[in-house]
């Protein structure tokens, strides 16, 4: 069975491949922050009374002790990250959670990844989160 | 949310209004709730996405309780809903703000206290340069204001030009040039907190001695009638990382912090210069927002 450990957080642009000149990496993910939601969105019952999915609610919530990605750059800063809305476009971007050595990375593309400081543990991090709901799984297992 | 060890609400318009107190962390009715916190407003758009348009931001303390006249100085102002300056610090941060009060002269508990909440929604991030929340925690004091010069007028957003010279703001630099005088940078904080060291630094990128250059990094100290107490200044020369660190003196109600230059009337010289930054935990790594 594959495992979900995780050492890092990527964010691109949306249907570029790893390694995209507009890749940002994000070591200090904190461990216990990150949700990981995958939820029948919406059903319908067939013949027989039997349940069909017909979309479903995918979404990263990750936190990041610090403030700036692995290059020294405010997260926050970063055109894919929707944070400055009295600016910033709309814009949909890929968020790539990164296994560790062995274990699997789990991306999702084409969705809106919001972020913002968050002082509810008692310290500054910086909290990013996305939600989309869609016809096929749109988690990407590699 | 992130707690803070000191606060002080000085009145907009009249800088010598101050109330400044010890924050009661534990011993007061509702301490465990007190601090700065920031919650993003959900909405739900296209497909279910999530979209953060604005945020609430939220300052709630429990002082000790001071002076009866610093009570009655709090009522009136939450009576009045005067405008006010916050200026605080915690563990590693700063703290910054803007805003209107309402204000409980008494709670129970342990202690003596009042408690204080400010409250406000706001569009989130910068614009024009500036943070619309106008409420501020972070590591470096400087970030109400984004490095940039979003008004295109030659001086970084927040900051003063000061006794002529030349300025303009190209790649991220701030370049001075001055030529047979004295000019500066200058940005005024309240920070009301005798006893705590800042420390204030910024990177040289470039500098142009063409005429024995002069440069000097300071740290002006104001009473709260804004006439100068002391000053810290230090010469520096070369390029890389410059930075001091200054005990706040007894009486202080705000800091200007200053680059100066001067030219001695030679030749046009120059600096260029970014990622200023003041910080209350002695480090020198610059945090932009």
């Amino acid at each position: 069975m594959s495992k979900l450990v995780w050492a890092s957080a990527k964010i691109r642009d949306a249907g570029t491949s790893s390694g995209d000149a507009s890749e940002i990496v994000i070591s200090n993910i904190i461990t216990e922050g990150i949700e990981f939601s995958g939820d029948g969105k919406q059903t319908v019952q067939i013949a027989n009374s039997q349940d069909v999915t017909e979309s479903y609610m995918r979404g990263f919530t990750v936190r990041v002790k610090g403030v700036n990605d692995d290059s020294g750059t405010a997260i926050l800063s970063d055109g894919n990250v929707f944070s400055d809305p009295a600016s910033d476009t709309l814009t949909q971007a890929l968020i790539e959670l990164q296994g560790d050595t062995g274990a699997d990375s789990v991306e999702i593309d084409d969705v809106y990844i919001m972020g913002e400081n968050d002082l509810s543990n008692g310290r500054r991090e910086i909290v990013l989160s996305c939600m989309v709901e869609t016809i096929s799984d749109s988690y990407t297992f590699s | 949310m992130v707690l803070l060890s000191k606060l002080a609400i000085i009145e907009a318009g009249s800088p010598d209004t101050v109330v400044n107190t010890s924050i009661v962390l534990d011993g007061a009715d509702g301490a465990t709730r007190e601090g700065f916190s920031i919650e993003p407003v959900d909405i739900t758009i296209e497909n279910g996405q999530l979209y953060w348009p604005k945020a609430t931001y939220r300052l709630e303390i429990a002082g000790l309780k001071g002076s009866s006249s610093d009570q009655t100085q709090l009522q009136t102002w939450a009576a009045n809903g005067t405008d006010l300056n916050f200026s605080g610090y915690g563990t590693g941060y700063i703290f910054q703000g803007e805003g209107k009060i309402n204000a409980d002269p008494s709670v129970g508990g342990e202690a003596a206290s009042w408690r204080m909440v400010s409250q406000k929604q706001s569009v989130r991030g910068y614009e024009s340069g500036r943070l619309n929340a106008r409420m501020l925690l972070s590591e470096n004091g400087f970030n109400e204001y984004l490095w940039a010069d979003d008004d295109s007028d030659g001086v970084a957003n927040g900051w003063s030009s000061v006794g002529g010279g030349t300025f303009t703001f190209t790649g991220g630099n701030q370049d001075i040039e001055a030529d047979n005088e004295t000019t500066s940078l200058e940005r005024e904080l309240y920070f009301p907190f005798p006893g705590q060291d800042l420390t204030f630094s910024f990177t040289v990128d470039s500098y142009d001695n063409a005429s024995n250059l002069t440069r000097n990094i300071e740290m002006e100290y104001l009473d709260d009638s804004g006439s100068t107490l002391s000053t810290d200044s230090d010469s520096f020369t070369g390029t890389g990382l410059q930075s001091v660190t200054n005990t706040v003196p007894a009486s202080t109600n705000s800091i200007i912090f200053r680059i100066e230059i001067t030219e001695g009337g030679t030749a046009a010289s120059s600096i260029a210069f970014n990622n200023p930054s003041v910080r209350n935990d002695g480090s020198t790594v610059y945090i932009a927002r």
